[in-house]
């Protein structure tokens, strides 16, 4: 199967009277703005999860792709970690097993598959439309420190390259980024070019109403999109 | 066809008729002569000493003020290149109509009650206005506003603004930002090339006057007063590229509630109007203020004191405690106090005394006795200005103190030691000159501080408006350096 591309994604969920993509759709989508994304894929039975566990080696992380789901955890749809064929095989059955319970309604695609991100810190880029301006882009810590602090800044789409330098440099903590206390520190260049070409995406395609690409693992050599979801703009279908 | 339309109209880029228009009728002047000149736009011009030609337009009358009334604008047998609307808002579409028969350039409605009194029947009227000028090629002011201040040969909306054109365009929304700042703003010696208020703006907005004030080379300062912004996304890019070439001092009072519902992602729940709104002051470079009166300052400050390449501050005055303070607000908004150099300070004591209350540190304290004013104080503040790590030089001084003492030729010395430390130090320069709270004193200074702002020579009242002011400007000038 060949990977769809952006303006295909978009016109299947539209099509289907979604706003929300899943997170499959989701990380497909950020990946053709020119992201790395961790590989995630889609496993409609325990058999072909195996394979995919084999593929990808392990560990691994397993979370349920449906539709009416939209908080997996919650629903007893995700499951870290994962060692082997044996305990990926497991954890199938049982978040089917939990999802079909807690969420009677929910029709379940199958669950997917993607690979443990190995430990860096954990960023977020997120975007929202403004009434007045349109497309605007944030950057923050990811975990706590967007959840609790709010340590995040904002940039208008299209962002200028010193935008980006500057939003990043922004947030109260940059240092963490910037090897704090002998960690690792962060390649900044590379989450700059991430915020430039989502700025550059988010403006090609204005169907796109807001996303959260949280948690970005950022590391010395590398940056990728751990998770994300999209939502698209359901009044602007034309 | 030109492709850059706005309202299915050529997109203006020729605001001539709008700030120079060679004729100007008033529909709605008033007969009673003596209300007409005092509160009316006859008056207004008549007293602005408009050189064009008016022509006040009211059935019910033959001359007013000395000029030729018509019936109607459609009587008036030349063309007119400009209307004021003041009738009544149930007149006005008919008077719009009226003026796009006669082909009336610019329409100015100075008439309220329309969309911004918030009832059904105002925003009705302001909708069928809309449609009325919807295909002709008439441009409207308005409605609901003062309109234009335009001294090099317009009309103006107060016919006691200064005459004499300057270089800074005022772009306000209501009057308040326009009227009342302009009132400040000449107290203190600065000047506009032109000012518009636009209301509602049912044509003409905050865009294309930003744009006009971009194309227009007289212009080196943009002053913009806003509550909202409609076509957000053209409005970021003009006042990117116009705050690149020429600082825009906004105002943006009162922040919008709209589209908090319904939002999905974590990134919309955590945003809001403000962060967008500072994010935007963060990417254009426009310096942001928050009432009148420090725009007034910002203004001051941008017209006189040379671009700044760094954050360094030397602090030259009287006054060991003003010093410590100004150092602390400094550091409060981004600027940094740095000890000077070895050589600055072997050069600062040679003509300092080492006398009562002198240091030769920074904060800067040049003990001339209480004259504060000599032929050393200008030498002190070019040794300060020469050491590497200073951008910037702030001097204060505290003229209630000269008179106090009863010293004469005081106010002389300040102006010409101000101007010769200009014209050989080519560094920026601030005087913070005190005005105290004495009435007389009060006067005296602000006299005083005119006449420095005249010879180009930034001035301000106090420690606080100077070192917010020029913290502002060195944000600007990374920015746009960036």
């Amino acid at each position: 199967m060949t990977a769809l591309n952006s303006k295909e994604i978009i016109q299947k969920v539209l099509s289907e009277g979604r706003s929300l993509l899943t997170e499959k759709e989701s990380k497909d989508l950020i990946r053709n703005a020119g992201v790395n994304v961790i590989d995630t894929r889609l496993a409609a039975s325990k058999e072909e999860a195996i394979c995919i566990g084999e593929q990808l080696g392990y560990p691994v992380v397993a979370k349920i792709s449906s539709k009416e789901v939209t908080h997996k955890s919650d629903a007893g749809g995700v499951k870290l970690g994962i060692q082997s064929s044996e305990e990926l095989g497991n954890a199938y059955d049982e978040i089917c097993a939990s999802v079909a319970e807690k969420i009677p309604k929910a029709s379940i695609e199958g669950v997917t598959v993607q690979q443990s991100a190995r430990p860096g810190v954990e960023v977020i880029v997120g975007m929202f439309t403004d009434a007045q301006f349109g497309p605007v882009l944030m950057f923050g810590l990811g975990g706590i420190f967007v959840e609790v602090i709010k340590d995040v800044s904002f940039r208008i789409v299209p962002l200028a390259q010193k935008d980006s330098k500057r939003m990043i440099r922004e947030i109260k903590g940059y240092p963490l980024l910037d090897g704090y206390r002998g960690q690792e520190k962060v390649d900044i260049s590379i989450l700059e070019s991430i915020i430039l070409k989502l700025s550059n995406f988010v403006g090609q395609y204005p169907e796109i109403k807001e996303f959260d690409l949280n948690p970005i693992f950022a590391y010395c050599d590398d940056a990728v999109v751990v998770d994300a979801r999209v939502i698209l703009n359901v009044e602007d279908i034309s | 066809m030109s492709n850059a339309t706005f309202n299915g109209k050529k997109a203006y880029n020729n605001m001539d008729a709008v700030f120079y228009p060679n004729s100007v009728a008033i529909i709605g002047a008033r007969t009673d002569s003596e209300r007409e000149l005092k509160t009316g736009w006859v008056g207004k011009l008549t007293r602005f000493d408009y050189k064009g030609k008016i022509y006040p337009i009211n059935p019910k009358a033959k001359e007013i003020l000395g000029h030729r009334a018509y019936p109607t604008i459609g009587d008036v047998p030349d063309p007119v290149e400009y209307a004021i609307i003041t009738v009544n808002r149930n007149l006005v579409a008919n008077a719009v109509k009226e003026c796009i028969s006669k082909r009336v350039k610019t329409i100015h409605i100075y008439t309220g009650g329309f969309s911004e009194v918030g009832t059904e029947e105002g925003i009705a009227l302001e909708k069928e206005l809309k449609e009325i000028i919807e295909n002709c090629d008439c441009r409207v002011i308005g409605p609901n506003c003062l309109g234009v201040y335009s001294p090099s040969g317009g009309p103006s909306f107060d016919p006691g603004l200064p005459k004499e054109p300057g270089s800074i365009y005022s772009i306000s929304q209501t009057g308040v930002g326009s009227r009342r700042l302009i009132r400040l703003a000449m107290g203190k010696g600065l000047l506009f090339k032109k000012a518009v208020s636009f209301g509602n703006s049912i044509d003409l907005g905050a865009n294309d006057f930003l744009e006009d004030a971009l194309q227009d080379s007289d212009v080196n300062l943009v002053f913009l007063y806003l509550e909202g912004i409609s076509e957000g996304q053209r409005f970021f890019n003009i006042l990117r590229k116009c705050a690149e070439q020429k600082p825009v001092v906004l105002l943006k009072a009162g922040m919008s509630e709209a589209g908090k519902n319904a939002v999905a992602s974590h990134t919309a729940s955590i945003a809001g109007d403000k962060q967008v709104w500072e994010a935007l002051f963060k990417q254009t470079g426009a310096i942001k203020v928050q009432t009148l009166e420090e725009a007034v300052e910002q203004m001051i400050a941008l017209q006189t004191i040379r671009p700044l390449k760094g954050r360094g501050v030397g602090l030259i005055g009287r006054g060991g405690g003003l010093g410590v303070i100004a150092t602390d607000m400094c550091e409060s908004v981004g600027l940094k106090v740095p000890q000077l150099g070895k050589k600055t300070r072997k050069s600062l004591e040679k003509i300092i005394p080492a006398s009562f209350g002198s240091t030769v540190g920074n904060p800067v304290e040049i003990g001339l006795g209480h004259t504060g004013i000599s032929e050393q104080y200008v030498d002190g503040l070019e040794i300060v200005a020469s050491d590497p790590q200073i951008d910037c030089l702030i001097s204060f001084l505290n003229p209630a103190d000269y008179i106090h003492f009863g010293f004469e030729g005081w106010a002389e010395d300040t102006i010409n030691a101000m101007k010769k430390a200009k014209g050989i130090i080519n560094k920026p320069i601030a005087l913070v000159f005190l005005p105290g709270l004495n009435s007389e004193v009060f006067a005296t200074v602000v006299e005083i501080q005119r006449k420095l702002f005249e010879h180009g020579i930034g001035c301000f009242s106090s420690m606080d408006t100077a070192i917010k002011a020029i913290g502002k400007m060195a944000d600007y000038y990374e920015i746009i350096a960036d």
